[in-house]
């Protein structure tokens, strides 16, 4: 009786076991399925039993999958662990399993394979979660790692835990060499002591910082960046981290004092040429009053050209009385010194403007015409 | 780094006639490891694992490079070159197959002859071509490969390898002979499953010999039949062997036509 009860419930055991419990041939045929497994798949036991390959109840990845990997797994080592697959029910809906093998029997390519499936959707489903969050954080991860600007992230106390390969070409040290050091060792965030107590201040109470700095980057040279610094808290309110963005500005800061410097000529030549203007304006009023009275002179000594012809006939008549000889050759005298005031004068009126440190001026090395001076 | 240490390359038998085998998607060097034995005694046998895969050095693979089946042609020249062999018989499995075609095209005098298991020149069906997958198929492998990774991250096995020269004294081997990379095995899945060599099958001249076996879902036998008709120069022997991989299946079966063949 004992021994009846026994086979019974050993035969329930197998029938009514919590997992799909199959023995297959070694090319896959299904020769014994437990009641799991057809309640699972949906088939009647004659459908599936030497009719079927355990493959053809698998989708096509699957079935690669069991050809290229887990049937030469099997025939080599002896056993299989823990393979995903989903087998594909009598109404084409799937069910996710996870699959443990073992070769039963003879070696090599007989005996038969005992497997025990075990159906997996939640557990598939919380992998499914974790691969696209863990995509997510690769994605993520990438952009920061690849991000041109340096991105670092340190302790509440200001040691380094993160440091991107951006970090690592500005301040010419790799993560290695950095993390768990202080950041500090690297660059300080001002060079007033205050100050740096200051900022720390402004994080702890969650207040992001942004400063500009000089520091020594990567093969010693001076280098100008700019800082984002942005506390994280944590559910109390406490520090738990700091993350900063570093951008090399030096180019900006160098363009940004030429512009400054190229500035500073344009309104130096700016008024350079105001005062050229102005100058200008000086010589041509000079050159046009020369012009003026040069005309001046020419027609004054045209106007003396009639009396002093005159006084000079009148000399030589005889008949004038002595008094009118006398008083003729003073007149005489006068006119001449007029025409001789007349010459010189238009000899200055010849001489050229120069330009000179304090503005244009006569130049009386040189003459305007090839005239010939009488003296 | 040497070829032969980026390819883990493994050199045995007492023959001088170069035999060279190429592992398919999935496994490495140890898939060889019943049929290597029937010819230690007439060939001088090289083995080696895809870069990405075994015991080759991950280190050395590059995006770039094996992007396409001609990144591996190159590594199998590399290693005939490095090894000076000639006249080689080479033996492929399934993306193999056509690795060892582009080789033979590129390096026509290097080879005596093929032996192709279960190759496939195209994997989707095309207008008039059915190659046994759909896109849509191999877009479902490509994501299936992520499922499988967390399943065998979890997985340890005995860390003891066999030995492929005498395979009666083998002890368990690993589950990492089948496992490589995940990256590494997602775009090598890519790059096989996308693949279309069916232009480069005319240009090949050497000697060939198709192994194709019957209920094999990823080499069907209409593919084989088909890459028959295209590579001159060709025998075709369908198994009684189902399955994709016969050279651990039926290697009897596989070992004997291989002889008929490399006999005459």
């Amino acid at each position: 009786m004992n021994d009846d009860l026994l086979r019974e419930s050993l035969v329930g055991l197998y029938e009514q076991a919590p997992c799909g419990y199959i023995f297959t041939l070694s090319d896959g045929t299904l020769m014994r399925v437990n009641q799991t497994f057809l309640d699972w798949t949906g088939y009647a036991r004659d459908e599936l039993v030497a009719a079927v390959r355990f493959q053809d109840l698998l989708t096509i990845p699957g079935q690669i999958f069991y050809e290229n990997q887990y049937d030469p797994l099997l025939r080599m080592q002896g056993f299989v662990n823990e393979v995903a697959f989903d087998l594909v029910r009598k109404d084409r809906s799937r069910l996710s399993v996870l699959m443990n093998s073992i070769r039963r029997g003879a070696d090599g390519g007989s005996g038969l394979i005992a497997s025990t499936v075990f159906d997996a959707t939640q557990r598939r489903r919380y992998e499914h979660e974790l691969l696209l969050a863990r995509r997510r954080a690769e994605d993520l991860a990438a952009i920061v790692t690849y991000a041109s600007d340096a991105i670092v992230r340190t302790s509440p106390s200001g040691e380094v835990e993160n440091w991107n390969q951006g970090a690592a070409y500005l301040f010419g040290h790799a993560a290695q060499e950095v993390v768990g050091r202080p950041l500090s060792d690297i660059f300080t965030l001002s060079d007033d002591h205050a100050e740096n107590e200051r900022i720390g201040r402004e994080l702890s109470a969650g207040h992001p910082v942004r400063l500009e700095r000089r520091v020594t980057g990567a093969n010693g040279r001076p280098t100008d960046i700019s800082v984002g610094i942005t506390p994280h808290l944590g559910l109390r309110g406490e520090l738990i981290a700091v993350s900063l963005i570093i951008r090399d500005i030096t180019e900006r800061v160098r363009i940004k004092a030429a512009l400054a410097q190229r500035g500073a000529q344009l309104a130096q030549a700016h008024a350079a040429l105001q005062e050229a203007h102005a100058q200008l304006g000086v010589k041509a009023r000079l050159e046009g009053v020369a012009l003026a009275a040069r005309a001046l002179a020419h027609l004054l000594g045209n106007d003396l050209a009639v009396p002093v012809g005159t006084v000079d006939m009148l000399r030589d008549e005889p008949s004038i009385p002595p008094v009118a000889v006398e008083a003729l050759a003073t007149v005489a005298e006068g006119l001449d010194a007029a025409t001789r005031h007349i010459e010189q004068f238009q000899q200055v009126l010849r001489v050229a403007i120069k330009d000179t440190p304090v503005g244009p001026s006569l130049d009386l090395d040189r003459s305007t015409d090839r005239d010939s001076l009488s003296t | 780094m040497s070829v032969l240490q980026r390819n883990n390359v493994t050199i045995m038998g007492a023959g001088t006639r170069p035999m060279l085998f190429a592992h398919g998607y999935g496994c490495d060097q140890h898939m060889w490891r019943l049929i290597a034995p029937a010819f230690t005694n007439s060939h001088r046998l090289v083995l080696f694992d895809h870069v990405g895969a075994g015991s080759s050095d991950l280190s050395a693979y590059s995006r770039t490079k094996y992007n396409s089946l001609q990144g591996y042609a190159d590594d199998v020249l590399e290693i005939c070159d490095e090894l000076r062999l000639e006249n080689v018989v080479f033996v492929g499995h399934s993306v193999s197959a056509m690795i060892g075609l582009l080789a033979a095209i590129k390096e026509p005098d290097r080879f005596d002859s093929l032996v192709l298991i279960g190759p496939s020149p195209r994997y989707i069906n095309d207008a008039e071509y059915g190659g046994g997958f759909t896109r849509q198929d191999i877009e479902e492998l490509l994501d299936f490969q992520d499922s499988n990774y967390l399943g065998w991250a979890s997985n340890l096995g005995p860390a003891i390898m066999g030995n492929l020269e005498r395979p009666e004294l083998a002890t368990e081997l690993t589950n990492s002979f089948c496992r490589t990379d995940p990256a590494i095995a997602k775009q090598f899945a890519a790059v096989t499953f996308l693949s279309d060599n069916r232009a480069d099958l005319p240009k090949v001249t050497t000697r060939s010999l198709i192994l194709q076996c019957q209920q094999d879902v990823i080499a069907p036998v209409a593919v084989g039949e088909y890459t028959k008709r295209h590579l001159s120069n060709s025998r075709l022997v369908v198994m009684n062997a189902t399955g994709h991989c016969p050279h651990l299946s039926a290697p009897e079966e596989t070992t004997a036509a291989m002889r008929a063949f490399l006999e005459g």
